[in-house]
This record gives structure tokens, sequence and C-alpha cells, in this order.
């Protein structure tokens, strides 16, 4: 084996450990745990965990779908704003528009309450049942299959809807058996990466008092202080997401997906009242996944901004944007070097490819789980090395590695550095070997080839996996929450503890100062894959 | 059975074809020769449906399917088979998928036995019909391509450079092929190419399309 290999694998297994960490919590065996668990919790969270993949599979897998049909094949007024309006849910934290729609809709909230008062309407809890989980997930996450089966459909030449067409199938007939097909690869993973995304959420399950993997796991480790009982329901948990992986994979057979043109101009143009239905469906979409949540929030933040707001917001904003940013920019570096020595093993490399994919499974693993797992492992870590140096050298105790950052950006690099290697991959696959070729025959050497041909077209993937990241990380909940060092708060934080305990009003500020900074990013990222 | 008067067609602020006349009987193959750019696509995009015009007409057996700015008839009701430059096969189609896209209302035998026919008449192996397009070489996806276009027996094909991204030893036997097989269908095709040679093989009649219009036929023996 080869140094860059070696290197590689050292890389992509100090990535994955969190993984495998868990996995070894089988080690220790709960069997009373497991008893009492099973009589009382398992059947309620497996119950709840399937609906709710369901509901979330049926309704972000529909709107999504249909919204990036709409936008890439039919022409219709507004269509061109719209294209880039159903990406903004994206800026939102799943926990903050979980915590409006229940200002908004719960038992006490205006809507109930102005029904109530109008119609004699019999209140009712939003919070039993599966609906309101539901549609809250489908409303935040929904952009996952929306910007992927865009792609999807982009990416389809525009012949083959000619050839079709020629052929006598009709518009519908079209959708169902070309267009459809076509992009169900890529329906399918964005319906995979929303999937995982409902899985690994603990913010909104737990507001709405929604027993799931997440907050079984919680409780096990809060409740009944079970480490390994934790990351044990937490490896069905990664089981449960490698399992929706490998049945996708293994649903695409031999058949192919890919064409290279892309389509650049929707076929169908819309007309009369076909198309203001369009114009009007999406308008509402937008209006109660975005405009909705946004506009309550700010509601809220004008009301309470005289009271709230104090010299502490500085502190959590630069709190935010610096882990966002370092943890973005290890992402980056990271990334790079896994992916570059990936590449020099050659383009189709077998054992390259499955070290780099191994090191991205921390996305299955949901925060909460992980910081557990790290937790544990280097609070181990520390014990052990604190007992041999006051043992050796008679050096007095403190926490070395539990107390800090660096637990909390190690947690964020295993978690999110799929997100990186996703566009970053992308760029280095665009970069065709004769391009390098074509390089050398003109004198340019090593440094040259690196400067000149690989870092401009590699630039814009990684702007792109850095922004990405850096959103996610900002974004990020339970991870943060367990690991960050005592008393240092982000707005994240700031935003759920507030929300947990019902004080929306409060919660909006913080929840405000985190979306601006998102969508300060998201527009970055579109400038970026405009020139890409 | 087709019959072109005066196809004017302008794409943004470019004149692509005027006043472009064409007489076809059935059972006529014709060639259309052309410079890249010369409109020789967007004349057949306009048969086939996929492109509507300023002005002129187009009469398919004696229906106006195309007068003055109005589509008429839309391409899935004209009953044109369109075999296209990148012959547009279907990727996630076997090939037996393919080629019963068209006739997927016929009963299940008919379907069948019309796979069988024209399987043999493009002279692909039958165990072919498993494969997915990536898993054939460029002539056979032109094989599969012709045949999926006659599948609903169209009175009409459309050949759009479809020999162009074949090499030429390949090239010319297939024109053969092709021409051997639309005889034997008794069906109409119109080939636009810019390859002299691939023309005078296939086409009883070829003329050259020069500014947007066709000055004269020229007939081959």
């Amino acid at each position: 084996m080869n140094r860059g290999l070696a290197l590689l694998i050292a890389v992509a297994a100090i990535l994955a450990a969190p993984v495998f960490i868990v996995a070894l919590s089988w080690l220790a065996p709960q069997s009373d745990l497991w008893a009492h668990f099973a009589d009382t919790l398992l059947a309620p969270m497996l119950l709840n965990t399937l609906v709710l993949l369901l509901g979330v599979t049926i309704g972000a897998g529909l709107l999504g779908t249909a919204l990036a049909w709409l936008v890439t094949l039919c022409d219709y007024p507004g269509r061109r704003w719209f294209e880039w309006l159903f990406f903004l849910p994206f800026v939102l934290p799943a926990y903050v528009v979980a915590f409006v729609y229940l200002g908004l809709f719960d038992f006490a909230g205006p809507v109930q309450s102005f029904l109530h008062a109008q119609f004699a309407f019999e209140r009712i809890d939003i919070r039993s049942g599966h609906l309101a989980v539901i549609v809250v997930f489908t409303a935040v996450f929904y952009p996952y299959v929306y910007m992927l089966a865009k792609v999807g459909f982009q990416s389809q030449r525009h012949s083959l809807l000619e050839a079709a067409q020629t052929l006598g199938a009709s518009n519908a007939g079209i959708f169902w058996r070309v267009s459809l097909p076509l992009a169900r690869p890529a329906i399918v993973a964005g319906i995979t990466l929303v999937l995982m995304e409902t899985l690994a959420d603990f913010g909104v399950v737990s507001m709405f008092n929604y027993d799931t993997f997440t907050t079984v796991i919680y409780s096990a480790w809060e409740d009944y202080r079970s480490v390994e009982m934790a990351a044990q329901v937490a490896s069905l948990l990664v089981l449960l997401s490698v399992l929706l992986i490998v049945v996708e994979r293994y649903n695409r057979g031999r058949a192919r997906f890919y064409t290279d043109q892309s389509l650049m101009t929707p076929p169908f143009k819309l007309k009369g009242g076909k198309a203001w239905a369009a114009t009007g469906f999406s308008g509402l979409v937008v209006a109660l996944t975005f405009v909705l949540p946004v506009g309550q929030l700010l509601v809220w933040a004008w009301q309470m901004f005289e009271q709230e707001w104090d010299a502490h917001y500085w502190t959590l904003m630069a709190n935010s944007l610096m882990l966002g940013i370092t943890a973005g920019m290890l992402a980056v570096g990271v990334a790079l070097l896994l992916l570059t020595l990936k590449y020099r093993q050659g383009r189709r490399h077998a054992a390259s490819s499955f070290w780099v994919g191994l090191s991205s499974m921390g996305y299955a693993l949901p925060g909460s789980v992980m910081a557990i797992g790290l937790l544990f492992v280097f609070w181990v870590l520390d014990k052990t090395l604190l007992d041999w140096l006051q043992n050796s050298f008679g050096i007095e105790r403190v926490l070395l590695v539990s107390g800090g950052l660096g637990v909390l950006l190690y947690a964020y690099l295993s978690r999110f550095i799929a997100v990186a290697i996703g566009p970053m991959e992308g760029a280095f696959e665009s970069i065709r070997p004769s391009y390098v070729e074509a390089a050398q025959t003109m004198g340019a050497g090593r440094f040259t080839v690196f400067r000149r041909v690989y870092l401009p077209l590699v630039m814009p993937g990684i702007a792109v996996a850095f922004l990405l990241v850096s959103v996610d990380v900002m974004k990020e909940l339970p991870a943060t929450y367990l690991l960050r060092p005592y008393g240092w708060d982000t707005l994240a934080i700031k935003v759920y503890e507030l929300g947990a305990e019902g004080l929306y009003e409060r919660a909006s500020l913080p929840a405000l100062g985190l979306i601006l900074i998102s969508l300060v990013v998201l527009w970055g990222v579109k400038r970026l894959e405009r020139k890409r | 059975m087709l019959a072109v008067k005066d196809l004017t067609i302008a794409l943004g602020e470019r004149q692509v074809l005027r006043n472009f006349v064409m007489d076809m009987p059935q059972g006529e193959i014709v060639a259309i020769l052309g410079q890249s750019g010369s409109g020789k696509t967007t004349m057949l995009r306009a048969i086939a449906g996929l492109q509507c015009a300023q002005a002129g007409e187009v009469h398919l057996n004696r229906t106006c399917v195309l007068c003055g700015d109005k589509c008429l008839v839309p391409p899935q009701k004209r009953g044109i088979g369109m075999v296209f430059q990148d012959y547009a096969l279907f990727p996630h189609m076997t090939v037996e998928q393919n080629i019963l896209f068209g006739i997927a209302s016929w009963s299940k035998k008919e379907r069948q036995q019309r796979l069988q026919e024209l399987m043999a008449l493009v002279r692909l192996p039958v165990e072919m019909v498993k494969r997915y397009p990536h898993e054939l070489s460029g002539g056979q996806q032109q094989r599969v391509a012709l045949a999926r276009a006659l599948a609903p027996r169209p009175g009409l094909v459309l050949l759009d450079e479809p020999f162009s991204s074949l090499d030429s030893q390949t090239r010319y036997p297939l024109v053969d092929e092709v021409k051997r097989v639309l005889k034997a269908e008794g069906v109409s095709a119109i080939l636009v190419t810019h390859d002299l040679a691939e023309a005078q093989r296939l086409a009883d009649r070829i003329g050259e399309l020069k500014e947007g219009l066709v000055e004269t036929w020229q007939t081959v023996h």
C-alpha cells in the first residue's frame, strides 16, 4: 500500500470513529434496561418514527418533486423568482419553524383563539397526533428534494422529451414515463437526505413532545444515565440510515439516468388558468414555508426588541460566526486533503472511493448521539491521561480535552464532512485528465498546474462547501448543546432554550439573527453557482 | 403525402427558413444537404411539430398540420417518426422498452410480434432486447433508434443527421442498411445531412438548403 492511500485511510478512520464508538457500545449489554425499554418506550418510538418517516417521504417528496418539475419544465408568471424562492426555507432552522408554528397554531395561539371567538371552534391540541410534526418537517426539509429533483429534471436532454412526443406520448405520459423515471434517483437521493435529517432532528420532536429515536436516546442518557443504552439505540438509527442508502443503490440496477446536455428553457408554456394556478400554488408554498414564519418572527422581534436586546447578543453572534467559520475552514481543508489523495490514486480507484465514502458516515449520526459518544471517549481519555500525569509527574488535574472547543469542532467535522465533500467532489470530477495533460504539453510544471488549472476549477466547489458547512454548523443544535464549554452560548442555543420554555417572542430575536446570517450565506452560494 | 408551402421561420432575429417549398409522394426518400446553421434541423422540427413557424403551411396527407403561425396538430398526433442526431434513446429503458414506447396501447401479442419484426429488420440479435442503451455500440444504438421510430408504422420518418457520430467504416454500410429498411417498410423519409456521399447513397432526391430555401432538386439514379 502506498503512503497516500495509508494517509487517506487514517484520515477517514478518524472521521468515521464516532460511528464505530457508537457501534462498540454493544460490548456492554444493558439487558435490564432493554427489558424495561421494550415494555414501555420501544413500540411507540418505532411506530412514531415509522409514521413520521412515511409522512415526510410523502409530504416532502411530493412537494419537492412537484415544485422542481414546475420550475424546470413549465413556464408560468413568476417562475424565475420562484426558482430560487423555493430554496429559502433552507435558512430556517427546523426548531425555529416548529416554535413559530406552535406559537401561531397551538391551543392558545392567535389562529385558534380567533376561530374560537368567531365561530365557536372547538380548540385542538396540535401537539397530539402525527400530522403537525409531519407538516413542520415537510415545510422545512422539502428544499432538499426540490434542489436535487431540479438538477434531475434539468439534466434531461431535450431530445428525450421530443422523442417521446414524436412517439405519441401525451404531456402526462411524458412526465410519468420519461421525466419522472429519469429524475427518480435524484428524487430518492433528496428524500434520503430529508429522512436522515428528520431522523437526526431533536429540536422539533422535543418541542412537539413526539417520541422518536432521538428523544429516546436523549432520555436513555438523561433519565437512565446509560451512555451505552443511548449509543445502542443510536446504532439502530444508523443502521436504518444505511439501509435507506443501500435500498436506493440496489434499486438503480443497471439502468442509467445521466445525460450530458441540460435543459435550458422549459418546454411547456402554461397559459390562462393553468398558468395562474401554478403561480398561485407556488406563491402559497413560499408564503406558508417562509413568509409566514419569518413575518411572525419579525413581529415578535419588533415587540420585544427594547426589552430583549443587549450587548450579550453581540457575543452570541460572534460565537456562532466563529464556530461556523472555523468549522467551515476545517471541513474544507480536510475534504481537500481527502479528495486530493483520492484522485491521485486515479479517477476510478475503488479502495479510495470506499474510504472517502466511509469518512462521510458521520452524517448518518444525529448530533446528540455523536456528542454522547465523544463525551464518553474523551472523558475516558482525559481520565487516563490525567491519572498518568498525576501519578508520574504529580501534575494538578484539569480537564484537558473534554472541556474545550476542540471536541465540538471534531464532532462538527465528523458530522458535516459529507456536506463539504459533495460539492467539492463535483468540482474535482469536472477536471478532465486532458486539461492537466494539455497544460503539461504547454510546459506547465506541477505547481503551475495546481495553481492555474486545479485551483480555479475547484475554487467554486470549495466556496460552496465552506458556506454550506458554516450554515449547518451555526444552525446545529444538539451537539453544540452538549459539547460546548460551560456557559458558552450561541444564537442556536439561545433560540432553543427560550423556545423550549415557550418564550417564543423572546426567541424570535436570536432566531432572526441566525436566519439573517444564513440568508447572506445562501445568497453567496447562489452567486458562486451561477459562476460555475 | 407531405406538402410544404412557403414555410418561413425566424429564430430570434435570424431568418432561418424563407418561403421553403417541398412536395413528397408516399415512399420517397429525400435528402436535404446543408452546412451547420443552414436551418435544416429547424425545417425537420417544424414538420415534426416541435417548432412553430411565422408563416407558411405544412400538409400531411392533405391535412393542414401547420398553418401560418399556428401549430394545429401537436407532434403526438402527427404520426411522424424521428431519429435524433444523438439518438435520444431513453437511458433508463432497455432496448425492448425503447422500441415498444410508442406502441404501448397495442395488445401484448401485437407488440411482441412487431418487436421481433423490427429486430430482424434492423438486424439486431434478439438477445439484445434486454440491454440498456449505454451497453450498445454507436451503430447498434442507431439501429435501435430507427426501429423505435418505425415501430408505430409512421407514414414519414425524419432523420436528423443520424450518421454523423459514426466513423466512416460503420457509416456507409449502415446508410445502405437504413435505405433497405425504409424501402422494406414502404415509408417516406427526409434525411438532413452535410455529407453528400451519404445523401447520394440513401436518397431518391437531393436538395441543397441555402439561405433558407432549396433552389434546385437533383434526382439520384
